[in-house]
């Protein structure tokens, strides 16, 4: 073997190993971490190893070393904007509001296509929710939906949101069916129909809930719809009659050791309409508990504080 | 040289002998988003052709055509080319790239068609019988399906190739026709890049795809090009998933997550990776209403990230993991959901049948419906009732092991059936059975179960299930205060100041430490009694006061030829208390109310006093005992750290 072959021989075991090395390493959490930090530590310390290190610190929930990663990864390329991304949600989650400001402007800057400035605005949008100014958010998911027409189903489902912060709750169901007809997501039908129960217009959303009902295998969120239409119009009997089979069901379909967030909403919000205060409440204080946000508790809370004020 | 080049040819595929010279194709064709009455051929070329696709029943009669005016054309994008919009162009694909997508409309359902791709006049596919699609019966209609189970192959490598060789074969022997493949993700490692996609997924499974839709869920790998927010990126330019619920269920308005019908089986598809997996989700919105939605006798789950591992994954850490389990499982568990499959943990995990084990971390205790192994001819069939019941109990598979290196972190307690090894999985639904099979790459069939639906069946919550670390139904032993007189001795199985394996630590010790299979070579050797502080012990453990309360003993013994099993007995000095087992049961427990290692509670002050008790095995000690090679493990405990002195030494005697 001459040395030209030797030299081809050798990168070519050299070149296996490493694939071996790689495919072996890559798949356990801890262990990718701990083979990115000995190349930062020997001096391969690029943006994309802390930003790999940081996502992979994020799996394991260890939201402090993925911030300091996610900034080191900027320190090093200032232009790196899907770390930013991810920087700035994470601020926005750990609540340190002022910075995931300044940080979600900063992916807006550096954003070019019309695709990207829009989700930039969408980010900077949900970032001023969680810090607690849905007008000036609502500014943010405008101008995004402006930039994009088309819209994504979170973006019209968050620009929804806004409009019930700010309560400008008429505007939601025009935003709501145009979001259906633009995406065909049955979640934007569904939110679209709740909005128009909320915005007292009942006629348009019965025939759609009666439908559903006859299609469905589980009934009770449609029954718990229903009922909320037959009070709007007045049948009383009737939606009395729905609530007490919808909760007949959710029995069925809730554990009673760990029950799923949105079955103990419905059960909560069956209990309110049909006037038990207490279970209603129970229900509510267990929602906040186990972490449920507004989007999920203001229903329940509206249909509680309704039955305080009759 | 003739070495070198073949190494070549294998490192560089695509470089070597010009193996796609004469091969029009870059991809070859194969299915996507089947119904009952439609169905996808997707191919790529390298060239311009004028594409059409001639189909038919019959194989030499490909009677019915699809002209190009109504295949969709997709491009890599040329700056120069501003004909080309967003959703037409691939994402990476490599420069010059066609990408077609003939949808055949107004099928038979339930029926075998031929077909062949055409450019022009001129044929591009062989006459060959393997190019053929079959429709989707009508949903709820009863048919029988057949599907394969796949998850975290894509590596192109050999494993990966006998993985699937392995199902090939199989079916081939059993005569038996796959109706649909279901990947779980991570399909084109490193980074589902269109390379990765191209070499290590459509040419390797060419022969399965140009006959069997594969309907795939996302995996992490995929993920690092893909991105289910905007459904762009490699993996999306090789799927067609039915966002608009065209193939039955509710539209999702994505392609990330989606849902179809094959018959009387509905099927859900998420995307654990990188979409909202809180219950105000989108994704989670949309998966409540499916489920309500849906009429179907049978409800299959599947997305990458399990929620329940201890392979090359632990799901008792991981994020993705974790909220799969925590707002995810309840919710399909709520709609009656039978079976989940999820990949990413690089083994094969098969559960018993389970219900409402959402807690972290995941404990087997009262959640556990049915602790047979599921097979029909073992235990049985796990029992639900007829239709979909909500809470009435689901099977776990992680199929994480179609190719990929497999390794195990621990034992996850509601698991049935574990193997580290490659492998796939394949499931058969005929009527009211489920039947699942799981071939390692080998083509041996490492596990069989099945779930049969009758009736009305109620299950409770089983409160001391088997035990995957034992391999048996734990037996609950009483605490007793103390022995007896030690009787006359015929023979010392295990004599005072023998050898033992010993494990003194702050962390418990491997949880199947007390089994015959755990090695204990790496602990530390010492000879009995242990203890310190009342001059009575040969191995002194000086470091014990005030750190640890616990000493772990392990030894094996054999029995001599045909001793009365009847006569053997434990001979102990202690001080505080013990809990001894035989080949990992637990048979004696002495001083110690409940609990084991670091649980172990309300622990009884007992001084030794230099002398010894006698603890006859009692029945369920003589059942645990093997014919060969036996292990003895005994954990000795001190009421408290700060105690002056702690012994244990364990002998086992023969008596007269």
């Amino acid at each position: 073997m001459n040395n030209t072959l030797f030299k081809v021989y050798a990168f070519l075991v050299l070149f296996f190993v490493a694939l071996v090395f790689q495919a072996k390493s890559h798949h356990d959490t801890k262990a990718l971490i701990g083979k990115l930090t000995k190349r930062i530590d020997s001096g391969d310390s690029t943006a994309e190893n802390y930003y790999n290190r940081a996502i992979e610190y994020r799996v394991l929930g260890q939201m402090e070393e993925a911030e300091n990663d996610l900034k080191m990864a900027l320190e090093r390329n200032i232009n790196f904007t899907v770390a930013r991304r991810e920087l700035t949600r994470i601020l926005s989650k750990k609540g340190k509001h002022k910075l995931a400001i300044i940080s979600a402007e900063k992916v807006i800057i550096n954003a070019i296509t019309q695709r990207e400035k829009s989700s930039s605005m969408i980010l900077l949008a949900e970032v001023l929710l969680n810090a607690g100014e849905p007008s000036e958010a609502i500014k943010y998911s405008s101008t995004a939906f402006k930039l994009n027409p088309k819209g994504k189903i979170e973006w019209y489902l968050l620009h929804a949101r806004l409009l019930r912060e700010i309560k400008r709750n008429d505007e939601r169901p025009k935003i709501l069916n145009r979001g259906y007809q633009t995406t065909g997501s049955i979640v934007l039908r569904n939110a679209w129909i709740d909005s128009l129960l909320e915005c007292e217009q009942y006629e348009k959303a019965l025939p759609i809930i009666e439908e559903e009902l006859l299609e469905s295998r589980l009934k009770s969120s449609w029954k718990l719809r229903r009922a909320r239409a037959y009070i709007g119009t007045g049948n009383i009997d009737a939606a009395m009659n729905d609530l007490r089979t919808c909760l007949k069901e959710l029995d069925q379909r809730i554990h009673p050791k760990n029950p799923a967030m949105t079955l103990i909403a419905d059960r909560g919000l069956a209990h309110a309409l049909l006037g038990n205060v207490d279970t209603a409440k129970n229900d509510l204080a267990h929602l906040i508990e186990i972490g449920a946000d507004k989007w999920i508790t203001a229903p329940l809370e509206k249909a509680i504080d309704s039955i305080g004020n009759q | 040289m003739r070495i070198i080049y073949i190494i070549v040819i294998f490192c560089f595929p695509s470089i070597s002998l010009g193996q796609e010279g004469d091969n029009i194709f870059s991809r070859s064709p194969y299915l996507q988003l089947a119904t009952d009455s439609s169905i996808h051929i997707v191919w790529r070329t390298k060239i311009k052709i004028n594409p059409i696709i001639r189909y038919g029943k019959d194989l030499g009669d490909l009677n019915k055509k699809i002209g190009s005016e109504l295949i969709l054309e997709r491009r890599t994008v040329d700056e120069s080319d501003e004909s080309i919009n967003d959703e037409l162009s691939l994402f990476d694909a490599p420069k010059g790239t066609r990408q077609f997508e003939a949808k055949i409309p107004n099928l038979d359902p339930n029926s075998t068609y031929y077909y062949s791709v055409f450019d022009g006049e001129k044929r591009l596919t062989p006459k060959d019988s393997s190019y053929h699609f079959k429709t989707h019966p009508k949903p709820g209609t009863k048919s029988p399906l057949y599907f394969w189970v796949v998850g975290d192959s894509g590596t192109g490598g050999e494993n990966q190739a006998k993985v699937h060789s392995a199902m090939r074969k199989y079916n081939q022997f059993k005569k038996l026709k796959l109706d649909m493949y279901i990947h779980v993700g991570d399909m084109a490692y490193n980074s589902g890049t269109d390379d990765e996609f191209s070499e290590r997924f459509f040419k390797m499974y060419e022969p399965t795809l140009r006959n069997t839709v594969c309907w795939a869920a996302m995996g992490n790998h995929e993920g690092r090009t893909s991105k289910g927010e905007n459904g762009i990126g490699p993996y999306y330019d090789a799927y067609i998933c039915p966002k608009a619920a065209e193939a039955g269920g509710l539209p999702s308005g994505k392609e990330a997550y989606y849902s179809f019908d094959y018959g009387k089986v509905h099927f859900i598809v998420l995307d654990s990776h990188d979409l909202d997996r809180r219950p105000t989700g989108a994704m989670a919105q949309w998966l409540k209403a499916d489920l309500e939605k849906t009429k179907a006798e049978w409800l299959v789950a599947y997305f990458h990230h399990p929620p329940y591992t201890k392979g090359s994954h632990d799901s008792d850490k991981e994020q993705q993991l974790i909220e799969m389990r925590e707002h995810i499982m309840p919710i399909l568990e709520s709609g009656g959901v039978d079976i989940v499959f999820t990949g990413h943990s690089h083994i094969y995990e098969r559960s018993m049948l389970i219900n409402g084990a959402y807690a972290t971390p995941t404990v087997s205790e009262g959640v556990i419906l049915d602790d047979g192994d599921g097979n029909p001819n073992g235990d049985g069939p796990y029992m639900k009732s007829a239709g979909l019941v909500p809470h009435n109990g689901t099977v776990q598979v992680v199929a994480g092991h179609g190719g990929t290196n497999v390794s195990r972190k621990g034992t996850m307690p509601i698991m049935r059936s574990i193997f580290v090894e490659n492998g796939s999985v394949l499931i058969s639904i005929s009527e009211n059975v489920l039947t699942g099979t799981m071939l390692n790459l080998d083509g041996l069939i490492r596990d069989t179960f099945a779930i049969k639906k009758e009736g009305n069946i109620t299950h409770s919550p089983i409160e001391d299930p088997w035990n995957p670390v034992t391999g048996q139904k734990p037996i609950k032993k009483k605490s007793i205060s103390g022995g007896m007189k030690v009787p006359p001795v015929a023979k010392m199985i295990i004599g005072k100041n023998s050898q033992w394996a010993y494990f003194l630590d702050a962390e418990s010790p491997p949880e199947n430490w007390n089994t015959l299979a755990f090695n204990h070579s790496s602990w530390e050797k010492g000879e009995s009694g242990f203890g310190f502080g009342d001059n009575d012990d040969r191995t002194v453990l000086g470091n014990m006061k005030n750190k640890y309360t616990t000493l772990y003993l392990r030894r094996s013994f054999a029995l001599p030829e045909g001793v009365d099993h009847k006569k053997i007995g434990l001979v102990v000095s202690y001080d505080d208390a013990f809990i001894a087992y035989i080949n990992g049961k637990e048979i004696l427990r002495v001083g110690i109310e409940s609990g084991n290692g670091k649980k172990a509670r309300n622990i009884s002050a007992h001084e030794a006093k230099n002398t010894f008790e006698y603890f006859p095995f009692d029945a369920s000690a003589i059942k645990a005992l093997e014919g060969g090679v036996n292990i003895l493990a005994i954990e000795g405990h001190n009421y408290k750290k700060e105690s002056s002195d702690f012994t244990i030494h364990p002998t086992l005697i023969l008596k007269k």
